[in-house]
């Protein structure tokens, strides 16, 4: 599939994909703009692609109006740590039920399984009750514990259990050979293997973090503590009404950090990805 | 049995009454912090809020009270959770579409007795009017401190330009009627523009219809709330007007037509008057607010209203009605004024208003505000209100099409909606 | 029984790794207790309940809820068309992605930027999404004005039952592709060339290079994401909720904006909890079903 195409099927294929572009990158525009325009310009209709006056000072009244850079951090380590824990621990469960052989395997397995099929919503009540019987109500554990442990954290399990499934087995017998436990094993010579597989565990890890809604507006309620995408719904006037253009400042700092990540991140991982190759 | 709460209450006035009596001697180890739920995240709203908490702490130095915003589209569903959870907030702000689910729920502790006796409340200058919805059985349940008129604002631009008659016209020659308002509508939409906005109804939030059905005198339901009247005379004549001014007349956008009146290019809106706050700032236009038009019932005048109540449950609930008592005192209602149309009759004059409504003439400020607080009937309302929401929304959703058969709509809706009134 | 001759080690390798696995799967597997089994079980208790959150009352009513399920009227019109949502969504992402990755898979300058670009809704505010759609999608909007430069007149699409439905689906879809994307480029880059190389020289036309050869190859993958899709696509609703709130009619209420519904709007907890049972056990089976249909449709599992 991959050769040196003729100049009429690259231009084909340009056009095809700027075509096909229109609908993934207009509302992303549509932010954008939006975040320097005055706010009654917004919801002029239609709407103008290029802002027909500027307004630059939402960007600083994101910080004005709310702790913004308190929250970003917030968001930042929780992800960080909701990213490390998983890929610590799902790896770990997942070559276990891939590649070790114990009583009930399979039954565990099924188990955890469990968590990939329910929605946060069916939870979230009984979920608020165990985290005040805890004291962790308006506290970031719930934010990183669940995902780590929990539902979110199952998907990087199974990811990794197939990823590892999927590996050539040689290298794991020769070291077993030599005497060399499980647990080294697992560090020294599986987990250097794995990294496309934690590669696309830990983007899809930290997205969710990053995007996670309904959990923080539940857990959360100190300013100071408050995550992005909790803070962006904090931006209105004095009537209630959504200072749209502010809270699309505070969203278009919330999506390019993680797009630029993407950028300089994805050559590697999809590559890498596809070297060992996520195997169903 | 009754002995025992009589005791009780007689022990929570106690403790209501004591603390204002010798403050903070007795109570000043308790520490005391009180949680109030919002769905306002605003700067100046909250540094006002902030303000009145600190007054209370001068008379209850052990009480803090805390203001948590939450966002106003998830707010119900958070507050559920967190009362299911077992962590209810001591305060709640209360949206009037659930008012009756609180009211009745016995979530929440009663107001009257409280307010009565703290001194200086003055609970009569409290109009009915405002309170009839967060009220059962005599007492008060919720606060209502935001009742905002429903009024018309005007673009005179877009109107002159389509050569049609502007309200203040019509207003003037005594034809202010709601046919001459949709004439005028119908004029701006056939020249291309918007005629009639009703904001954020959106064929979905129905109950904002009542800004306009009111003036045909025409009701969801019985004033009991047990029986169905969508298929009544009124109704039926009102939706068939709404109708035709949608699909025959273009006088207001029709389904999956959603413009904002505040982009400068339609002829009026319905809302309420907070949202002034969204007029252009920059190459404003020619604008005017005026009362609703009468229709075939007559005068008629329409508020929406937002409550705040404190949870029965809580440890701290008597002091939590306290700080209400004290948040919604005279001199406060006056700093609430500010942002919140008041409840007090006190305060419904046009020299209080317009030191808190700049942008509005005192024209605007008698016509529209003040009477409009002053006769304004509550936006329907009824126990279990989201569910009768949604499936009244879903029989409607038939009758916004150009064909639709009104009255048989409307009589299927009554069917539908008939057994979740009886509940 | 006589004793064995010889002393027998206790730390036998089938020992050893039976402490090896439950060591490592613990954390995981305490988590998934803690975390989704016991709410699971409180869930179900709920459901046995009739719980009003506000009023506060919370009485024991056996199977009530169970028969309220089937007697529901609503119901069936909730789970047909949360079939519709779900099999169309799938459908629809698994192929516009395996398109999508096959077109960047593609030897092209600055491919990266394009990469980037249908990456970036999976990033972007879904309020801002949401949003813009609900423009686009108007009946004076976005997609109609663009149909009426070439004389077509375009549907109402929020307001129709057939192109509300679209509508939700195509808004969900674009949203997160992204991400299966991302996995089906990293598979077909794992495709070795050689293969490709082999089918030329015997005269295999591009298509069919691209059915017997990178389909079978990426067919795990394929499994994988679908799984993830389908149980995803059961759990959507913000943007329902957002763009026709269930309408018209109830032609877009899918079950879970039913459940939401119920227990977060209506109040009514237990029956919103026995809703989740529902929801739980159908994405139970429907998992189930695809991971029992590998082995027939995926090409290499050990």
């Amino acid at each position: 599939m991959k050769t040196d195409l003729s100049p009429t099927i690259k231009t084909a294929l340009y056009g095809l994909m700027c075509v096909l572009l229109i609908p993934f990158v207009f509302p992303t525009w549509w932010m954008i703009t939006s975040s320097v325009k005055p706010i009654s310009d917004i919801f002029a209709f239609p709407p103008d692609l290029w802002p027909r006056r500027f307004d630059f000072t939402t960007y600083g009244k994101v910080f004005e109006l709310q702790p913004f850079a308190q929250q970003y951090w917030n968001s930042a380590y929780i992800a960080a740590i909701v990213t490390v824990g998983t890929m610590a621990f799902s790896s770990m469960a997942g070559y276990a039920f891939a590649r070790i052989k114990f009583p009930g395997a399979d039954f565990l397995f099924t188990i955890v399984l469990l968590g990939l099929l329910i929605p946060s919503e069916v939870t979230i009540v009984p979920l608020f009750q165990i985290f005040l019987k805890w004291g962790m109500i308006n506290t970031h554990w719930p934010l990183i514990l669940v995902p780590i442990f929990g539902a979110p954290s199952v998907f990087a399990t199974f990811v990794m259990r197939q990823f590892f499934i999927a590996l050539p087995g040689e290298l794991e017998e020769a070291a077993r050979v030599d005497g060399l436990g499980r647990f080294k094993i697992f560090w020294i010579i599986a987990l250097p293997l794995a990294k496309p597989a934690l590669g696309a565990v830990a983007i899809f890890t930290f997205l969710h973090s990053w995007n996670l809604y309904l959990e923080p507006i539940v857990f959360i309620s100190a300013k100071n503590m408050f995550t992005l995408p909790q803070a962006l719904t904090q931006f209105t006037d004095a009537y209630g009404g959504a200072m749209w253009n502010i809270q699309m400042a505070a969203a278009t700092m919330t999506a390019l950090p993680v797009l630029l990540v993407f950028i300089v991140a994805q050559k590697q991982f999809v590559e890498g990805l596809a070297h060992t190759g996520l195997k169903g | 049995m009754s002995k025992l709460t009589s005791l009780k209450s007689a022990a929570a006035m106690a403790g209501i009454l004591v603390p204002l009596a010798w403050s903070g001697t007795t109570w000043a180890q308790d520490a005391i912090n009180l949680r109030m739920t919002t769905w306002s995240a605003n700067e100046a709203h909250l540094a006002m809020l902030n303000e009145i908490a600190a007054g209370f702490k001068e008379t209850h130095p052990n009480v803090t009270v805390t203001f948590e915003p939450l966002p106003f589209e998830s707010y119900t569903t958070t507050l559920t959770t967190q009362i299911a959870g077992g962590n209810p907030p001591d305060l709640a702000w209360i949206l009037e579409a659930t008012a009756a689910d609180f009211v009745n729920s016995g979530a929440l502790a009663p107001l009257t007795d409280a307010f009565t006796k703290t001194e200086g409340y003055d609970m009569a200058d409290v109009t009915q009017q405002a309170t009839a919805l967060w009220t059962k059985d005599g007492q008060l349940y919720a606060y209502p401190f935001s009742t905002s008129p429903f009024a018309l604002f005007v673009n005179n631009d877009v109107i002159k330009a389509a050569g049609a008659k502007t309200p203040a016209e019509l207003i003037a020659a005594d034809q202010w009627t709601w046919d001459n308002a949709f004439t005028t509508a119908s004029t701006v939409g056939k020249s291309g523009k918007t005629g009639l906005v009703l904001r954020d109804f959106k064929y979905q939030v129905w109950q904002n219809m009542a800004s306009i059905w009111d003036a045909w005198g025409a009701t969801p339901w019985s004033a009991d709330g047990k029986t169905c009247t969508f298929a009544d005379p009124a109704m039926v004549d009102a939706m068939t007007a709404i109708h035709k001014a949608i699909f025959t007349d273009k006088a207001m956008p029709g389904p999956g037509e959603d413009i904002d009146f505040f982009a400068g290019d339609t002829a009026m809106t319905i809302t309420q008057i907070s949202r002034a706050s969204l007029l252009p700032k920059e190459n404003a236009f020619d604008w005017d607010l005026v009362p609703l038009p009468k229709g075939p019932a007559g005068d008629y005048a329409v508020v929406g209203q937002a409550g705040v109540g404190a949870f029965a449950a809580g440890k701290n609930a008597e002091t939590a009605v306290a700080f209400l008592a004290y948040m919604t005192n005279p001199a406060n209602s006056q700093k609430l004024a500010q942002f919140f149309p008041p409840a007090r009759a006190s305060l419904l004059n046009s020299t209080t208003l317009a030191a808190t409504n700049k942008l509005l003439s005192a024209d605007q400020i008698e016509n529209v505000v003040i009477k409009g607080i002053a006769t304004g009937k509550v936006l329907p309302g009824h126990t279990n209100f989201a569910q009768i929401q949604q499936t009244v929304r879903a029989g409607l959703d038939a009758l916004w099409v150009p064909d639709a058969d009104v009255p048989a709509v409307l009589k299927s809706v009554c069917d539908s909606v008939t057994p979740m009134l009886a509940m | 029984m006589t004793t064995p001759p010889r002393p027998h080690p206790f730390w036998t390798i089938e020992r050893r790794d039976a402490v090896a696995g439950y060591t490592f799967i613990a954390p995981q597997l305490i988590g998934t207790i803690v975390f989704v089994l016991i709410p699971l079980g409180l869930v179900f208790w709920y459901s046995l309940h009739e719980w009003n959150v506000l009023a506060n009352t919370f009485t024991f009513k056996g199977a009530a809820n169970y028969q309220h399920l089937l007697n529901d009227p609503a119901l069936p019109q909730v789970l047909v068309a949360s079939a519709i949502f779900s099999a169309c969504l799938v459908v629809l992402n698994m192929t516009l992605a395996i398109l999508l990755a096959v077109l960047l898979d593609q030897k092209l300058r600055g491919i990266t930027v394009f990469r980037t670009l249908f990456f970036s809704p999976v990033v972007v505010s879904l309020v801002a999404w949401t949003i813009v759609w609900g423009f686009l999608l108007q009946n004076n909007g976005g997609i109609n004005g663009f149909l009426q430069m070439f004389g077509i007149t375009g549907p109402n699409w929020l307001r129709n039952s057939t192109t509300a439905m679209i509508s939700v689906v195509v808004v969900q879809v674009f949203k997160n592709v992204g991400l299966n994307m991302i996995l089906f480029l990293a598979a077909l880059q794992g495709v070795p060339k050689e293969l490709y190389e082999a089918a030329r020289v015997d005269g295999a036309s591009p298509f069919k290079q691209f059915r017997r050869i990178t389909l079978p190859m990426i067919s795990p993958t394929i499994l994988l994401t679908s799984i993830i899709t389908i149980v995803g696509s059961l759990q959507v609703f913000a943007q329902i909720a957002v763009l026709t709130q269930g309408g018209p009619g109830f032609s877009t209420t899918v079950l879970v904006y039913y459940l939401y519904q119920q227990a977060f709007q209506f109040h009514f907890f237990g029956y919103g909890s026995t809703l989740s049972i529902l929801l739980f056990v159908i994405v139970a089976i429907l998992t189930f079903a695809q991971w029992q249909l590998r082995k027939r449709i995926v090409f290499y599992e050990n």
